[in-house]
């Protein structure tokens, strides 16, 4: 690889490098105009990410690889992209009014979005374990320093510590994993190791074991759940909307090209244990989600439920499914609009540094607020399932791949799950609608009422015509499907 | 006795162990901090090791690159360790506990 491969690969990682550029200006600028930044860093980052989305459409339709082929700049790549980058752009909008007008560390704040994201990416699109590895720390360092950005709160510095703590410990394991599969392999590219992979050889089954246990940690999945609703509970609300959305989503596109680019081989025999870990992460999110108190927490652990559902996919794609593989991206897609504008409607709602929290927050919100307490409505059925919105088109596509390979209890059990969340997302409603006002809503926002509006006409809509994302999904899967069939 | 990959592996697991079992049973953050350092360092020592047997670059540069992300981690938890103790006063484990369903 000469000097102007590097040049070549360089410009074509346009959108992760925009939103590099983007943090960097953003900290210079904020150190700069300390509390006067306000208004410029929050247009400066829109900027950043506008720019990026742009550059990413033109990834749909072509498959370019970059810097030897480490990364892979795919239409998988792409439809990922397109799930960080709103999750980060409604991320941004929520914080604007959230962070208070004089906080002179907003464009930090804006910054870590931003580089958190560009890990997000390169981690989607790599195809070789060291960017694997620096795109899913970029992701996880820049979230831990998030979770704790409230530094004047014990909550959000515990809840920062705890990430960084078993955060750190799935990492090293992931690290160790990709030790033992190079020192099996030779080399550290997903396609080599799919070529010289021996299920005899047990440096690759404790490897591959390894490195799927540190992506477990990540999806927040059952047996290493437990930090999840710690962690969403004490983060800054703006913050818990990005990670619940952007740090599953990234974990599951780079669980995916692993299974279908790497592990191929071994894939049939772990799933059953993927089968189990599907099953219990659905009744524990959705048990445990039912004696919450907190919304935040509630929504913690129905984040976990949501895993599960996701997972049910991934385990009916043991075969190299095309079509189960594009209900797991799609399933994501789908969480990126609800689970935001869930969270988003409870940013909206938190006044003064006190967040809305506690289903008495929620009280009397349809009288006084109706079309936040309407948005909040979309949301929540969509989240439960419930049609014409996109969760439910959604769910439908993950059970319908489940009941196509024929694995009917895991389906049953999917159903049963979304059934008893009906029970808790409606408790929501129920406040919200026929409750009186307990304590006064803050006053209008402008930038995150548009956010949320934008956000419940794409639930809708998507949930009623949803046949164009969903063929961008199907190409996407196919994608990543190539190798597994090849091999 | 020539010292093969072998070796090198051994001590890596048995590090590896140490730290994970560190991290686990131990009660001061910046202790279970250098556990998670010696985690990452025992990998680093796999991929030294790897890339010596197999006669081949790439574990030394995946070595040097996670030393880097392992220098940016612990930075990031000593940071949040002089946050908490501004708050608490203490490193024990044991008194994170506000974030309780």
């Amino acid at each position: 690889m000469d000097l102007s491969d590097v040049l070549k690969s360089t410009l074509l990682i346009g959108p992760e490098i925009s939103l590099i550029v983007a943090g960097i200006v953003l900290i210079v600028l904020g150190s700069i105009l300390k509390k006067k930044a306000g208004i410029y860093v929050f247009v400066l980052a829109l900027i950043g990410l506008a720019v990026a989305f742009g550059l990413n459409i033109e990834r749909f339709g072509t498959a370019e690889t970059a810097f030897g082929g480490a990364l892979a700049l795919d239409q998988y790549a792409a439809y990922f992209n397109v799930i960080f980058l709103i999750g980060a752009l409604a991320a941004i909008v929520f914080s604007k009014d959230y962070l208070s007008a004089t906080d002179e560390f907003a464009a930090e704040f804006y910054a870590l979005i931003l580089f958190s994201t560009s890990g997000m990416m390169i981690l989607s699109s790599s195809k070789e374990f060291m960017s694997l590895f620096l795109g899913f720390e970029i992701m996880s360092i820049s979230v831990y320093v998030l979770s704790a950005f409230n530094r004047k709160s014990a909550r959000s510095t515990e809840a920062g510590i705890k990430y960084l703590i078993l955060g750190g410990f799935s990492s090293a394991i992931l690290l160790y994993g990709i030790a033992l599969l190079y020192g099996a392999s030779g080399s550290i590219y997903l396609d080599e190791i799919l070529k010289s992979f021996e299920l005899t050889n047990p440096l690759f089954v404790a490897g591959a074991a390894l490195v799927l246990i540190g992506f477990i940690f990540k999806i927040g999945a059952f047996p290493l759940h437990q930090w999840v609703p710690d962690v969403y509970e004490g983060a800054p609300m703006s913050v818990t909307a990005f990670m619940s959305v952007g740090v599953k989503a990234a974990a599951f596109a780079i669980l995916l090209r692993v299974i279908f680019e790497s592990f191929y081989p071994i894939q049939v025999s772990f799933m059953p244990l993927l089968w189990v870990i599907a099953v219990f992460t659905i009744i524990v999110g959705n048990v445990a989600a039912i004696a919450q108190s907190s919304v935040k927490r509630m929504l913690a652990y129905s984040s976990i439920a949501h895993a599960g559902y996701a997972l049910i996919g991934v385990v009916a794609a043991y075969g190299g499914q095309v079509l189960a593989v594009s209900s797991v991206i799609y399933y994501l897609f789908a969480y990126t609009f609800m689970n935001l504008g869930a969270f988003g409607v409870l940013t909206y709602l938190s006044r003064d540094g006190k967040e809305c929290e506690t289903f008495d927050d929620l009280s009397g919100l349809w009288s006084k607020r109706p079309f936040v307490a309407l948005s909040l409505g979309i949301f929540m059925f969509s989240l439960a399932g419930i049609p014409p919105t996109i969760g439910f088109f959604a769910k439908y596509r993950v059970f319908l791949s489940a009941v196509q390979a024929e694995f009917y209890w895991l389906a049953v059990i999917g159903i049963v799950g979304s059934v008893i969340s009906a029970y808790y997302y409606l408790r929501v409603l129920v406040y919200a609608f026929m409750r009186t006002e307990i304590s006064p809503f803050p006053s209008f926002k402008v930038a995150s009422s548009i956010a949320l509006i934008v956000l419940s006409i794409a639930t809708v809509a998507l949930g009623i015509f949803p046949f164009d994302s969903w063929d961008l999904a199907l190409k996407a899967a196919g994608t990543v499907l190539t190798a597994a069939r090849g091999g | 006795m020539a010292i093969s990959i072998e070796h090198y592996l051994v001590l890596s697991a048995i590090l590896f162990l140490i730290g994970a079992f560190g991290v686990i049973t131990r009660r001061n953050i910046l202790i279970v901090l250098m556990c998670l350092e010696l985690m990452l360092n025992a990998a680093n020592l796999a991929f030294v090791g790897f890339s010596r047997a197999l006669d081949d670059m790439t574990g030394h540069i995946f070595m040097i690159m996670s030393l880097t992300v392992a220098a940016a981690e612990v930075a990031v938890g000593l940071a949040l360790v002089v946050a908490i103790y501004k708050h608490r006063e203490t490193l024990n484990i044991d008194v994170l506990k506000l974030l309780k369903g």
